[in-house]
């Protein structure tokens, strides 16, 4: 086998060709600007910082930018990092082999509203809370709401294919984009939708629908540049209502009622384990009260017109009630929702076995996975986890979230997702790969229980990568290495990332 | 500083705040003023506020619409 492109280092001859595109203020080489675009806020190898740093920054304004540095990046053979806000879980904007790193967070204007049509076409730098607070005198707004809300930006959603909170109602990112422009590896600017070029239309059959191949791609085929957005009239209400229940088979079987209730305007089911229950009652004040015999919780919201949210209203906590839910109150229910718009807010600390505290960052490891495998897979990265805390001791076990994770309605399969501390000063070699090993044991898992191995950050971290072959097994990883090869012949573009770098092995060279 | 479960101590009756008991927290003391703590707390609600605001032009609770209680059953710890 042998590698048909490997990378070349940035040199002065590269930095030169960059100043003189974009203007010198628009690259920094300094180390203050390249650190901090280094990592992003999953778990970290934090020993090996050095590897990752990016050795330029560019900071385009427009497509015409993005295209002049691809181009470079193309007679020089440098790799390209697209980057947004920096919140991914799966260290897509994370450099794996230096390079250069685009930021786009200066492309940020907002270029067009279009109230007759609903829509509004935007820049990839700005962030839905800046594009809202513009959009709120007209009525109007754009629903995708994850739980980076105020910090992730719209670039990144696309990059990763994001999941909003209130997507069983409003649909997410990939749902909310009508159409693209994307730069391509190679430069060339292209305009994508649902087929056809039209860009306001969100339903059509003409020709391919390529805008959902750049959606979630992780920035491996093109960078995206503006991108046209779904409107909805500002909801008139919200309405959030938790229930406790006594057991987690108990608050399973209500998940499933609730989520198929039919009811249009539910915008979220959420279950919570018994362990995410005991974390947060160990350490978040508002669980902290809950009594002993509240094992599992389901939160659910509701959006839309007053009259339909208050009507619904009442046929979700009959249901509730039916299937064992005790309503736990106004405060907690409308407090805890609106914090979960920005779950940066979360303490980063967590426990050594013998409950002293350290700091800790967080770790979300996220799937998709369908309602009947739920328990199974629960029970699985539990053991899974816990193994690892007792051996290493470095890692606490948060508990895991199953979220309804469908387009405009509640059933289907789940986020699911585990939360993990990792106390990352005491990270080394050793027991940073003791925890990529524990990632394996989860994905392995997810596989087996026919899930896949993303629902929304991603797979493109050691421990994930590795398995996407595996989960497209059906001709589907073939395909993806053949469109990557074809769109980035050089491959400059976030190379390496979803295990693409196999899409430049030459296999029969070394047979 | 009142003990209410296993390793979290209820220090701030008057704004409802707990901490992790003192004892937990040898490696990383915690030394947070009193003016400061109401701050953050103050601080907190508002962008809670700010939050629903932002999303609905109104904030449904359930207790007004059905039968369901106002408070939850760990109210009044
Ligand atoms: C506290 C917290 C809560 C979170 N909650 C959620 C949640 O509820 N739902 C959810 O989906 N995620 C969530 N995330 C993860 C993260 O916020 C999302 O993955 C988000 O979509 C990333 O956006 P970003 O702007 O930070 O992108 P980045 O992390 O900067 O980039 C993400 C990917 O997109 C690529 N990219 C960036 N810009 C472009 C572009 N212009 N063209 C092509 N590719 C591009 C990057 O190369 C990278 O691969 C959470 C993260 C945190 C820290």
């Amino acid at each position: 086998m042998a590698t048909l492109t490997v990378p070349n280092p940035v040199t002065d001859q590269v930095i030169t060709a960059l100043e003189q595109a974009l203007g010198k203020e628009k690259v920094r080489t300094d180390l203050g600007a390249r650190i901090a675009r280094t990592r992003v806020p999953a778990p970290f190898p934090v020993h090996r910082f050095a590897e990752h740093m990016p050795d330029v920054v560019v900071l385009p304004e427009t497509a015409e930018e993005v295209s002049a540095i691809l181009r470079i990046a193309n007679q020089f053979r440098v790799p390209v990092v697209p980057r947004a806000g920096g919140t991914g879980l799966a260290d897509g904007a994370v450099p794996l082999h230096k390079g250069i790193l685009l930021d786009i967070k200066k492309m940020n204007k907002i270029i067009e509203l279009d109230l007759v049509n609903r829509t509004v076409t935007v820049q990839p730098g700005l962030n839905m809370l800046k594009l809202n607070e513009y959009l709120a005198p007209y009525g109007v707004f754009y629903p995708d709401d994850p739980a980076s809300y105020p910090v992730s930006i719209i670039g990144g959603r696309i990059g990763t294919s994001g999941w909003s909170l209130i997507g069983s109602r409003y649909g997410h990112t990939r749902d909310l984009v009508i159409s693209l422009q994307v730069v391509l590896p190679t430069g060339e600017i292209v305009r994508l939708s649902d087929g056809g070029g039209a860009p306001k239309v969100r339903k059509a059959s003409t020709g391919y629908n390529l805008k959902q191949l750049f959606i979630g791609t992780q920035g491996t085929l093109g960078v995206v540049t503006e991108a046209t957005l779904e409107l909805f009239p500002k909801p008139e209400a919200e309405l959030a209502a938790f229930f406790g229940y006594e057991s987690f088979e108990e608050a399973y079987r209500s998940t499933g009622a609730l989520s198929t209730s039919g009811l249009g305007t539910l915008a979220a089911v959420i279950l919570f384990d018994e362990r995410k229950v005991d974390y947060l009652r160990r350490d978040d004040e508002a669980y902290i009260p809950l009594p002993d015999r509240i094992k599992a919780v389901v939160a659910t919201a509701l959006y839309g017109v007053e009259e339909e949210v208050r009507a619904a209203a009442n046929r979700l906590f009959r249901i509730a009630k039916e299937t064992g839910g005790e309503y736990l109150g106004d405060e907690l229910s409308a407090g805890d929702w609106a914090s979960r718009h920005d779950r940066y807010a979360t303490p980063l600390h967590g426990r050594l076995p013998d409950g002293t505290v350290v700091p800790m960052s967080w770790h979300c490891e996220d799937a998709a996975i369908i309602y009947s495998e739920l328990p199974a897979i629960k029970q699985k990265w539990h053991e899974i986890t816990d193994r690892y805390i007792q051996k290493y001791g470095i890692f606490d076990n948060w508990g895991m979230f199953f979220y309804s994770n469908n387009p405009y309605k509640g059933w289907g399969d789940y986020l699911v997702e585990i939360d993990i501390g990792i106390w990352e000063q005491a990270l080394n070699e050793e027991t940073w790969q003791a925890w990529v090993n524990l990632k394996r044991e989860i994905t392995r898992a997810t596989l087996e229980h026919q899930g896949s191995i993303s629902a929304c950050h991603g797979a493109c971290r050691e421990g994930d990568a590795e398995f996407i072959p595996v989960e497209l097994h059906e001709g589907g990883f073939e395909l993806m290495k053949k469109m990557k090869r074809l769109l980035d012949p050089n491959n400059i573009l976030n190379p390496s990332k979803n295990y693409l770098h196999l899409a430049y092995v030459d296999e029969e060279v070394g047979a | 500083m009142k003990r209410v479960r296993k390793g979290v101590v209820l220090c701030r009756e008057d704004l409802h705040v707990f901490e992790v008991d003192p004892s937990l927290m040898t490696r990383v003391p915690q030394d947070v003023t009193d003016p400061e703590q109401t701050r953050i707390v103050r601080n907190r609600w508002e962008y809670l506020d700010w939050m629903h605001r932002h999303f609905a032009h109104k904030t449904v609770l359930l207790s007004e619409v059905t039968d369901a209680p106002v408070h939850g059953p760990g109210h009044g710890h």
